[in-house]
């Protein structure tokens, strides 16, 4: 199984940094692209994508241009769990969106900000 | 022979002094001991009935008196007795006049020839007892009209073919203005408001909403009603009894809720997204901070971030206190 290539998706550039600087932390997620809105990552993903890679995406769900649900929207139609897996990352508590983020089938966790080393741990 | 040993009240207003004795004769064969009132004129029966509180069982009414004969003998009588039955005596057989006066209210019709003690003892006996019933049957109607009139509920009776107001209780006058005079020239569709609003009630699906109409009252006000109905035949005529129930002050209270709740949910999605973002970078920030292997120079490189998200999550926080100032009531402590 081919290394994941790890993306990081927040227009918060101070949530960003954070995010970085844990994962940086982590060996489990090395060297993260980071993009300000689903629609870059989208971009990226359509230029580069390939059905024998793996990537690993830390999803915000408030975004201008392109928001988390738009781009799981977009994402589905080409990937699905063996390709993409995606962490939700929000600071948002709401019951609705969590409930909302399990009829993704690519959304594997919901994590409320902020993440901690502990909780990417977790993940393996 | 056996006689009633009852005591009977039975008033007998004959001018005839041959017609009494023999009435009197037959009543004394039949009953042991009647009381009987000899009146001899419409007016001695008219003083009598106004000075005396007695019960009367019976009234035994000559058709033709001094002063008062016929049908207008009868209506006056009717008028002035109130609820003991009245049998008329007559020398002359007319049968549709008979069949008229019972039409008018008299318990029985009877000829004078025709007449012996049996025949009228039996008449006295039945119409005193028949009556009881008529006094029951009115007593009964008076309460039901009582129950429809005095209601504190507005309340009517309308046609469903002409959609015309056929009875109007007290409290439809009080709550819409109208007197019943007036009501009975109006139709339901005439108290139908044309105004339209954008209540849910009226666009809405909801099983209820069949029975909340807008009306308009004499004054010209829109209020909100629940209509309770029943199909009843009244007069003859294909009509529905109407319940009216004003629930305009309940909807409006429901409306502010609803305001209200919509407003307060806004605060809540505010608190789970906008509060939190600031929230979570900050205890993002700390959590970096307090790993003891990061150098200092880069917590310090960190420190106008937290300083930053905390002005950020205060002026968050003021601005709820603000919102949820407007939607409570002044009077309210925050």
């Amino acid at each position: 199984m081919s290394t994941p290539q790890v993306f990081i998706v927040d227009d918060d550039p101070v949530a960003l940094m954070i995010l970085k600087k844990v994962l940086a932390k982590c060996d489990v997620f090395p060297a993260p692209l980071s993009f300000v809105n689903g629609k870059q990552m989208l971009e990226h993903l359509q230029k580069s994508f390939s059905v024998t890679g793996r990537y690993v995406i830390f999803l915000d769900i408030n975004m201008p241009v392109m928001n988390g649900w738009e781009f799981l929207e977009a994402a589905s139609a080409f990937a699905n769990r063996d390709t993409i897996t995606v962490y939700l990352v929000t600071s948002s508590t709401d019951e609705t969106d969590h409930n909302k983020a399990q009829s993704y089938p690519l959304v594997a966790k919901f994590l409320s900000k902020p993440i901690t080393l502990d909780m990417l741990n977790d993940l393996q | 022979m056996h006689r009633d040993k009852k005591k009977y009240a039975i008033v007998v207003v004959e001018d005839n002094a041959g017609d009494f004795f023999l009435l009197q004769d037959y009543l004394e064969e039949t009953i042991l001991a009647p009381e009987i009132i000899h009146l001899e004129s419409f007016k001695a029966l008219e003083e009598y009935l106004t000075d005396t509180s007695k019960a009367i069982d019976i009234v035994l009414l000559d058709l033709s008196l001094p002063d008062k004969r016929g049908e207008e003998l009868i209506k006056e009588a009717l008028n002035i007795i109130a609820t003991a039955p009245i049998v008329v005596l007559t020398g002359y057989p007319d049968f549709s006049f008979a069949v008229k006066s019972l039409g008018l209210g008299i318990s029985d019709y009877l000829l004078k020839d025709d007449l012996n003690a049996a025949t009228l003892y039996k008449s006295i006996l039945y119409n005193i007892e028949r009556n009881k019933n008529v006094v029951k049957l009115k007593e009964s109607e008076q309460r039901y009209s009582d129950l429809f009139h005095l209601s504190p509920l507005p309340m009517w009776v309308y046609d469903t073919e002409t959609l015309q107001f056929l009875d109007v209780n007290l409290a439809a006058e009080q709550h819409y203005g109208y007197t019943a005079e007036e009501f009975l020239q109006l139709t339901v569709a005439d108290i139908i408001s044309e105004v339209t609003d954008d209540n849910p009630l009226f666009t809405g699906t909801a099983g209820e909403s069949k029975n909340i109409f807008r009306h308009k009252k004499k004054n010209g006000a829109v209020i909100y009603v629940d209509i309770r109905s029943n199909r009843i035949p009244y007069n003859g005529n294909k009509a529905e009894l109407v319940l009216v129930n004003d629930i305009t002050e309940s909807l409006t209270y429901l409306k502010a809720i609803e305001q209200q709740n919509k407003q307060l949910m806004d605060i809540a999605w505010t608190q789970s997204h906008v509060v939190r973002a600031p929230l979570a970078r900050i205890m993002g920030l700390v959590y970096l901070i307090s790993d003891e292997e990061m150098p200092l120079e880069e917590k310090t490189e960190l420190l106008p971030y937290v300083t930053q998200s905390a002005h950020e999550l205060d002026a968050i926080i003021r601005k709820i206190v603000k919102q949820s100032k407007l939607i409570l009531p002044k009077d309210t402590d925050v």
